[in-house]
């Protein structure tokens, strides 16, 4: 694919440019973050012995969503207005602020029921539940709302109803992952009794984790296969994504990568039981960097129904010429070097994390825990 | 009712350009900002090809999704039909420019100014006080000319002084402008007799803008 030369057979001369990794982070940190409380809520309702787990996905909640209304107001392009995105509640982008404004009151209020001055709530089960279901309800409203904005555009790629129904399934996937990542660190570093009950939460995550994968990939199969269908602008986006540029991304990167190998890998953790902790934690790693790579995939390779037009400083791919007077313009619609980069980034420091929270960096408690 | 529209007569275009640099001179647009382009297109197979100029710019649609899209309600159409960015109010998320089927919009991330190695020219720095960085941006179908001529009995479409730029500069009178809910207007007179239509139709947006001899390719 690469360049592309204007007035080739369809009008769709331009893949979006508009949307960027701003969004694409916001995407990924607010649909974790909704996820992993999701998980949280699960875990809680599996009964007590599923506690850390419960207690893990809702501290991951409100942090990882906040970090996602950063990035969406770093991408707005005047801030400090943002305030006056509750105006028309026509837009679903006023609507999901509503949702994410709402989750993030219940979701900290939640974890205020298991730290230090309302510890005395912790015992409150009935309470703790009641406010799960209703944060539950908004977690899903979080997850879902950037597909559901992003298929009410002129976009082929985005406008299918399996866009909201990919989001639901990536962000769960990707909350419960981050949960089970943090999971697999708490087991490394635990002992005796709660390593046992981390193996357990463990356990019972890891059958819906690999269904939540499978669900996905049918989901990206079912969505690139219908957007095909669609007409000569959907096609392109398909096209770009299964056989063009982004090909290698979407191939090694999302589908074998961050879904299919995670899956099988989860199965053997699963059968052997004793190295289910590893297997845990690498196939959440992948899983992670899956879901990153689903949500840049749907974002970059977006391509919009609407006749070429020139973005600011695009002046640039016409060597002089005021893009006017240009009847041919080049359009780079290949994954630039930076997108690899924060994807490999984002892996490596998973990966860091994981050993250094896991192993390397020890705690006196666990330490002594150790030599005892 | 008053509900403003044009019509491009494709026949008539001669693709001078001519609109899209009035519309500059008209809306003091910084560089790399196009509210009118022309977009020129090969059409037809060897041996019987030509250039097709199709001038752009906002649809100004009745059933706009730019702007039920719009979060903060900058995205507006007025009482008369025009579509209008309230650029104190926009917070540019730029979730219009994804919704308009068009591509009529522009994100202004800075103002480019056309000399950058001596800076803002006078006549830059008088016009782009009108624009602001960080909003999304389009055809206004020239409303500030139309505001200005309200009540002084010019009629929008007939007087030079009430008519978009790119009508009044076109060489080839390939534009007509003018009140679509009056039959008697030249322009709903245009669009009866050479069976103008708009582009995309099919997406039941309601353009206002009419072409004459549009490609099929649109």
């Amino acid at each position: 694919m690469g360049y592309r030369r204007l007035g080739e057979g369809t009008m769709a001369d331009l893949t979006q440019v508009t949307w960027g990794w701003l969004l694409i982070w916001d995407f990924f940190l607010a649909g974790t973050g909704a996820g992993a409380y999701l998980t949280g809520i699960l875990a809680e309702f599996l009964g007590e012995k599923h506690r850390v787990a419960a207690k893990i996905g809702t501290f991951l909640s409100a942090p990882l969503v906040i970090g996602g209304v950063l990035f969406l107001m770093l991408d707005l392009g005047r801030p400090e207005r943002f305030m006056s995105v509750f105006s028309n509640f026509d837009s679903l982008i006023a609507i999901g602020s509503m949702f994410i404004t709402a989750f993030l009151v219940v979701s900290v209020v939640h974890i205020g029921f298991w730290i230090w001055p309302f510890k005395m709530l912790e015992k409150a089960n009935m309470a703790r539940r009641a406010l799960g279901i209703v944060g539950a309800i908004l977690a899903l409203g979080v997850m879902i709302y950037p597909g559901v904005t992003m298929s009410l555009t002129a976009v082929p790629l985005w406008a299918t109803g399996l866009l909201p129904l990919l989001f639901i399934g990536v962000a769960t996937l990707s909350g419960m992952a981050a949960t089970v990542l943090v999971l697999a660190i708490y087991h490394a570093r635990a002992s005796g009794d709660v390593k046992e009950r981390a193996v357990g939460s463990m356990k019972a995550l890891a059958t819906p984790l690999l269904g939540l994968a499978v669900f996905v990939l049918a989901v990206v199969f079912f969505l690139t296969m219908a957007v095909a269908n669609i007409g000569p602008t959907g096609l392109e986006s398909t096209t770009l994504l299964t056989t063009g540029a982004f090909a290698p991304l979407f191939w090694g990167g999302l589908v074998v990568a961050g879904l299919v190998l995670p899956i099988l890998l989860l199965g053997m953790g699963v059968r052997a039981a004793g190295r289910l902790p590893v297997f845990a934690a690498v196939s959440s790693i992948l899983l992670l960097v899956g879901g990153l790579l689903a949500r840049f995939l749907v974002v970059s390779a977006g391509i919009s129904l609407a006749p070429p037009h020139f973005a600011p400083g695009q002046e640039a791919y016409f060597s002089g010429y005021p893009p006017q007077f240009v009847t041919e313009f080049l359009v780079d619609v290949k994954p630039t070097g930076f997108d690899y980069a924060i994807v490999g980034v984002f892996f490596l420091v998973l990966v860091a994390a994981y050993f250094v929270a896991a192993k390397i960096v020890p705690t006196g408690k666990i330490s002594t825990a150790k030599k005892v | 009712m008053v509900r403003y529209g044009m019509v491009i007569d494709l026949e008539r275009c001669v693709g001078c350009n001519a609109c899209a640099v009035a519309c500059k001179q008209e809306n003091f647009t910084p560089s790399g900002v196009w509210w009118n382009k022309i977009v020129i297109k090969e059409e037809g197979t060897y041996p019987g090809t030509r250039i097709v100029s199709t001038p752009l710019a906002c649809m100004h649609c009745d059933n706009a999704p730019c702007v039920s899209v719009c979060p903060t309600g900058a995205s507006q159409k007025r009482a008369d039909g025009i579509v209008v960015v309230d650029y104190d109010k926009c917070i540019g998320c730029k979730y219009c420019i994804q919704a308009c089927p068009y591509g009529a919009r522009q994100f202004m991330d800075k103002i480019r100014p056309y000399y950058p190695e001596q800076g803002l020219t006078p006549y830059e720095q008088f016009g782009y006080a009108k624009h602001q960085v960080g909003v999304v941006e389009k055809c206004t179908f020239c409303s500030q000319k139309i505001d200005a001529a309200a009540g002084k009995g010019l009629t929008p479409g007939v007087d030079t002084l009430a008519t978009p730029a790119c009508l009044i500069t076109c060489i080839a009178y390939a534009r007509t402008f003018g009140d679509l809910d009056d039959p008697n207007s030249e322009v709903s007179k245009v669009i009866a007799e050479k069976k103008a239509r708009p582009m995309k139709p099919e997406l039941g947006t309601k353009p206002k803008v009419y072409y004459v001899g549009l490609s099929e390719a649109w």
